[in-house]
């Protein structure tokens, strides 16, 4: 499963994939212990520490405010990618379908964190289901692949992000997904299926070869079980699918010549991104796109001249154009840091003057006082950092 | 144990290859920060955790001497272990590299009545940049005690004994109220105002810490709330003795130096590290003792590289102590109750007018023609 920069489209306000609770009696308990452990008194009881510190010190699972999982089963579905199944603590507020959440590891000591989208559907409380491609993400889904056994606790950042179905559910919808990048859309389709929809959804599923489709045992029974679902895997290097080689406009004419008017879901790697974009916006309907994209891509280097001043660490550096992150290092300063790709703000940053350049969107900020993402910002001019 | 009686600065050569060969200690222990280090404090920041709910535990069954005697032991490691080796050195920065939240130095806050911000200021700022000069670093003697002959004697130092006493059993509110400055708000050097800000700061503080020990968990004991409550009270207390005991033997042990201010102006990196070196003192003893103590018991190599995980230290010992005296300088180290004696030694000695042995580093010419070499006499 694909990390996941910033949603690139905004279609509507989040979902009604309200999810379905677990039994009553077990909720109240739960909210009964989070009413006493997230007490006024246990905060105080537990000061200068917070609740959680001791929780987690007894067992992971048990923390109130911080979000931990479980893994239940590993699988490899296809040579090259690892399926994971979790059990998230009382912490876990659930996603909508289409969601990115973050999982926190160490690697090599230093904690790092990624975006995955669950694949399940989002009215299961009490499950995520997570695959991901390995060898992606410089190392990190490797050490989570291996660290990642049965019954290992992981530590879960909250679900996030806009790529999700609007509040009511279109009459057609189409779901394009490349790779791994299945796992969002595979999301919403069984959300979809869950609740008994019965619009029509077409899904386009890209793969190199029939051997290296993602979920497809899955992907067929639903498409057998369910008269509205029309399943056509691509295969981009082999035969035996609905077609075969990349999308382009007499593919996605040949199998869904509707498509335009349908509502429009695409996750898979940038190529794909890009060529959707381009056909949508041929056909005039991107209000009807909206795109996830697959891989960060690589925050871009600014040939702007700047000059990096950091208050805290009185430090005076000439920007590089790289991202002011990167540039700290080089520096030996040690910023707290996330996912490297602008969506965690883990490195927010308090900018007291001064302009940067957001080098995901080309956005310049003000010149005020501001909290900035120093992993995607880089110097425009001096700029006054409190680091 | 005797040194040079004169200011015998090494050649600008020595201190040279001094601050290289230090360098390429510490580098070396930088490129090796990893896993191991993740996993070792992880792991005794967890323990702690559990050592103090147990201790609470305990407590709450403390009608039973054993209980109560176990409890309030447990807890007391506890909060030593939450104030030195968890707290001192995170606060420090020594983990900020795993770029965890729970182990930065920018979040953790400590079991004491000093808030970690205001102790970072004071702390790793002033005393570890500036350690043993006279007038800069105010860890020497903490402002209330006389600890170095180059102190002009006043008569409220008659009581050092007492004072010390005092500060020893007292010593997280002291600790706190360091960063206040009475001293330089008295000499107009700091606005009252500023004083004020601090002060407000350490009572939030405090007022928490003291509802948690003496209030609420009593309370939550119900009918045992005076166990609990001495429990507590004892805890806090053995920490205090214990800090107190650890912080001191680090700088003035007998062979520790003290340095004029005009060591400051243009140092080298090599006279940085020479002054670190003699103004620091190691206490000897086993891992445990290492671990309770934050390893502040190797404050030499604290003091020389306060930003490498604290558990290393034990690791680089050897090799400091091998540079140090193939540069023929003196890598001060002893048990505990040799150190801590000759800091109980020097409390009682300076109680009086111009005794004591210490010597300052770095007097301008002609004033450095005379340090003060008076021998301690051996019973204070």
């Amino acid at each position: 499963m694909p990390p996941i920069p910033a949603p690139v489209s905004r279609l509507s306000a989040p979902a009604s994939t309200a999810p379905i609770a677990p039994p009553v009696s077990k909720r109240r308990l739960s909210r009964a212990l989070d009413r006493v452990l997230d007490s006024a008194l246990t905060r105080a009881l537990a000061h200068p520490h917070a609740p959680d510190d001791y929780l987690e010190a007894l067992s992971p699972m048990w923390t109130r405010r911080r979000i931990h999982a479980q893994v239940l089963a590993r699988r490899n579905q296809t040579p090259g990618t690892l399926t994971l199944e979790l059990r998230p603590n009382a912490a876990w507020p659930g996603f909508c379908a289409g969601q990115h959440l973050q999982i926190a590891l160490d690697v090599n000591g230093v904690r790092q964190q990624r975006c995955f989208s669950p694949a399940n559907a989002a009215s299961e409380r009490d499950r995520i289901e997570l695959t991901l491609r390995l060898g992606a993400e410089g190392g990190f889904t490797d050490t989570l692949s291996r660290e990642a056994q049965v019954g290992r606790i992981l530590a879960l950042e909250p679900a996030q992000g806009e790529f999700v179905l609007g509040a009511t559910p279109p009459e057609h919808l189409l779901l394009i997904a490349g790779g791994s990048g299945i796992t969002p859309l595979l999301s919403m389709l069984r959300t979809l299926l869950a609740q008994g929809h019965r619009g029509r959804i077409d899904l386009l599923q890209y793969a190199p070869q029939a051997r290296e489709r993602l979920y497809a045992r899955e992907l067929d029974a639903l498409a057998a079980q369910h008269s509205n679902l029309s399943l056509y895997p691509v295969y981009t290097r082999g035969s035996g699918g609905a077609a075969r080689g990349h999308l382009d406009a007499a593919q996605l004419q040949g199998l869904v010549p509707e498509a335009y008017a349908a509502q429009t879901y695409v996750c898979g790697p940038a190529a794909l991104q890009q060529q959707a974009q381009a056909l949508w916006q041929a056909a005039g309907a991107q209000e009807r796109l909206a795109v996830e994209a697959f891989s960060a891509p690589a925050p871009a280097r600014s040939d702007e001249a700047g000059q990096l001043r950091l208050a805290r660490s009185a430090l005076d550096l000439p920007s590089d154009g790289r991202p002011i992150l990167e540039q700290a290092e080089s520096a030996g300063l040690q910023p707290a840091h996330g996912c490297r790709m602008g969506i965690c703000a883990s490195c927010r940053c308090r900018k007291l003057d001064g302009q940067v350049r957001d080098l995901q969107t080309g956005r310049l900020s003000g010149a005020g006082a501001e909290d900035i993402r120093i992993c995607v910002s880089a110097p425009v001019g001096p700029v006054t950092l409190d680091l | 144990m005797s040194l040079p009686t004169t200011d015998t600065r090494p050649s600008e050569a020595t201190l040279e290859s001094l601050g290289r060969e230090l360098d390429a200690i510490r580098d070396r222990v930088l490129a090796d920060l990893g896993p191991t280090d993740a996993r070792y404090i992880r792991r005794l920041l967890r323990r702690q955790r559990r050592l103090e709910l147990g201790g609470r535990a305990l407590l709450f069954a403390g009608i039973f001497p054993p209980a109560w005697l176990a409890g309030t032991a447990a807890l007391a490691a506890a909060k030593i272990l939450d104030n030195m080796e968890v707290g001192h050195n995170v606060m420090h920065g020594q983990y900020d590299w795993m770029n965890d939240p729970a182990l930065s130095s920018r979040h953790f806050d400590w079991d004491t009545a000093c808030p970690g911000r205001q102790w970072q200021h004071s702390h790793n700022y002033m005393h570890h940049t500036f350690t043993n000069v006279q007038e800069v670093d105010r860890d020497i003697g903490y402002g209330v005690l006389r600890m170095s002959e180059e102190q002009p004697w006043r008569v409220k130092d008659l009581g050092n004994p007492l004072w010390a006493t005092l500060l020893a059993v007292f010593f997280q509110y002291g600790v706190a109220l360091h960063d206040v400055e009475v001293e330089r708000v008295r000499d107009g050097r700091k606005s009252p105002r500023e004083a004020l800000a601090v002060l407000r700061g350490v009572w939030r503080k405090t007022r928490r810490q003291t509802l948690k020990d003496y209030l609420l968990f009593p309370l939550l004991a119900g009918p045992f709330f005076l166990p609990v409550l001495l429990g507590n009270a004892t805890a806090n207390l053995a920490r205090n003795l214990w800090a107190y005991t650890i912080i001191f033997c680090g700088h003035f042990p007998d062979g520790t130096e003290q340095f004029h201010k005009s060591v400051l102006e243009d140092e080298s990196r090599g006279h940085w590290y020479y002054r670190q070196l003699l103004g620091s003192a190691n206490i000897e003893g086993g891992r445990l003792f290492h671990i309770f103590s934050g390893h502040l018991s190797h404050q030499i190599e604290h003091h020389l590289f306060p930003m490498l995980p604290a558990w290393r230290y034990a690791q680089i010992g050897p090799e400091v102590r091998a540079v140090c005296e193939a540069h023929g300088l003196r890598y001060n180290s002893g048990p505990l109750s040799r150190q801590f004696g000759s800091v109980v030694r020097r409390i009682f000695a300076l109680a009086l007018p111009g005794r004591g042995e210490r010597r300052v580093r770095g007097l301008p010419a002609p004033a450095a023609a005379t340090p003060a070499t008076t021998a301690l006499p051996e019973a204070a």
